[in-house]
């Protein structure tokens, strides 16, 4: 107990807020984590509440798909609980949803002293072989990760005819290279569904086919680094309830294997703090700044390799 | 022709068939009002429609059957937003139907995906 405590207050646990404009990526790896080490996993297990241990304990038997359970609300508990000072631990926060499903933190400690719960937003993805979370302060936020190899058993073009826009429907059906066109796709996927995810109000109210990304077209592409990044320009063709809200896009690679977009929301008055920036050759335009760890949580933090950003949107009314 | 369902007690469900109703213009005026059809169904859907449905759902993704039960939700059994958009276009193909884009947003469980196939098979069959 002494050890675990010491685990999430060492310092090197406690991070400073996200600034405005910034977002703060936290990315599990299971692979990073060996079957051996019972005690780490026993660990995770004591942090759950009860409802989250019974509902994996009981939506499936299947032992990988338990793992990603137990892996997200692991990721979730102890990515918000660094932010806060060492007063509050993974295990004592709750979890709610609103109506549409986003899930919401409940702080355990109102106030110590001058401290305050931070108002943090958060949102968490994940695949078997990546678990994802982003963290802004007050500024809604949207992930999606997706891994690169992922086997469709639907037609690829009857999909996107049915989920994406006919712009984007139309564009996609240009790629003669079936890869190429499985990767587009992903990654279009990607940047919609963290959209969804960032506006927190369910598909009814954004249906996907009602707005369209579109990458600039004299740059198909697909890899790139972060210095020749791509602009996305999002168009609705439909103006969604939050019409006055701006919002901004990141798509990159977190790991070769995998797509990932984060849609942030652009708060008014922005004042930035000087702060490092972890993605190599990050330009300062359109004010938004992202760090992005590797984390083994409660055991270690390192700033992730080999990320790459492959598009980044001007900031844009909805 | 409509499916009205009345009661929605997760054992029980007792569903009226409202056919249509014809009158004939001018003065012959009759009212066909079809058969009202009452149909008793344990779990609304039928069982052969439900295991059918398991199938196709754990195939999608790559489970074992067994765990695909009547009250999982998708997302418990692992599928993320896409798996959920496979697995109609499969359930479509299967009993070649076509699903209505906010029903099926209203799915959230397997017993909801059975009961909407249920549903709109039986209303293609009639």
């Amino acid at each position: 107990m002494r050890r675990r405590l010491a685990m999430w207050t060492a310092s090197h646990l406690m991070r400073p807020l996200p600034g405005p404009g910034e977002v703060h990526v936290w990315c599990l790896f299971p692979e990073d984590i060996t079957g051996e080490d019972t005690a780490l996993w026993k660990t995770y297990k004591e942090l759950l509440s009860p409802s989250e241990k019974t509902h994996i304990a009981q939506c499936s038997s299947n032992p990988k798909l338990q793992t990603e359970k137990l892996l997200a609300r692991t990721l979730v508990r102890t990515t918000l609980a660094r932010y806060a000072s060492g007063i509050v631990a993974p295990s004592s926060l709750r979890f709610t949803k609103n109506e549409f499903g986003k899930p919401n933190v409940i702080w355990p400690v109102k106030r110590l002293d001058k401290w305050r719960p931070p108002s943090l937003c958060f949102n968490l993805t994940h695949t078997q072989s990546l678990l994802m979370c982003a963290v802004t302060q007050k500024a809604e936020v949207g992930i999606d990760v997706e891994e690169r190899e992922r086997k469709f058993t639907r037609d690829l073009m009857a999909l996107a005819r049915r989920q994406l826009s006919p712009e984007e429907a139309d564009w996609l059906s240009q790629f003669t290279d079936p890869n190429e066109q499985r990767c587009q796709f992903i990654q279009l996927w990607t940047l919609k569904e963290a959209y969804v995810k960032a506006l927190g109000k369910g598909i009814s109210k954004a249906p996907l086919k009602e707005f369209t990304f579109t990458f600039n077209a004299s740059s198909p592409t697909v890899l790139r680094n972060l210095k020749q990044a791509v602009t996305i320009p999002i168009s609705l063709s439909r103006a969604v309830e939050n019409s006055d809200d701006a919002w901004q896009f990141l798509l990159l690679q977190p790991s070769a294997c995998h797509y990932a977009s984060i849609c942030t929301q652009i708060l008014p008055s922005s004042t930035f703090e000087q702060g490092s920036l972890q993605l190599e050759g990050w330009s300062d335009h359109n004010n938004l700044r992202v760090q992005i760890w590797r984390t083994v949580p409660l055991v270690r933090d390192e700033a992730l390799e080999g990320a790459v950003a492959l598009a980044l949107s001007d900031p844009l009314s909805s | 022709m409509g499916s009205i369902v009345i009661s929605t007690c997760s054992w029980f469900k007792v569903k009226v068939y409202v056919y249509h109703v014809l009158c004939a213009k001018f003065f012959n005026v009759s009212f066909v009002l079809g058969d009202i059809g009452l149909r008793l169904s344990y779990c609304g859907a039928d069982a052969e429609t439900f295991q059918v449905v398991s199938a196709v759902i754990a195939e999608q993704l790559a489970i074992d059957v067994n765990d695909v039960r009547a009250e999982s939700k998708f997302t418990d059994l692992g599928a993320d937003s896409l798996d959920t958009v496979e697995i109609m276009m499969a359930l479509e193909e299967k009993f070649d139907i076509q699903l209505d884009e906010d029903n099926a947003e209203q799915i959230v469980t397997v017993q909801h995906a059975a009961d909407l196939i249920q549903d709109v098979v039986t209303a293609k069959k009639a």
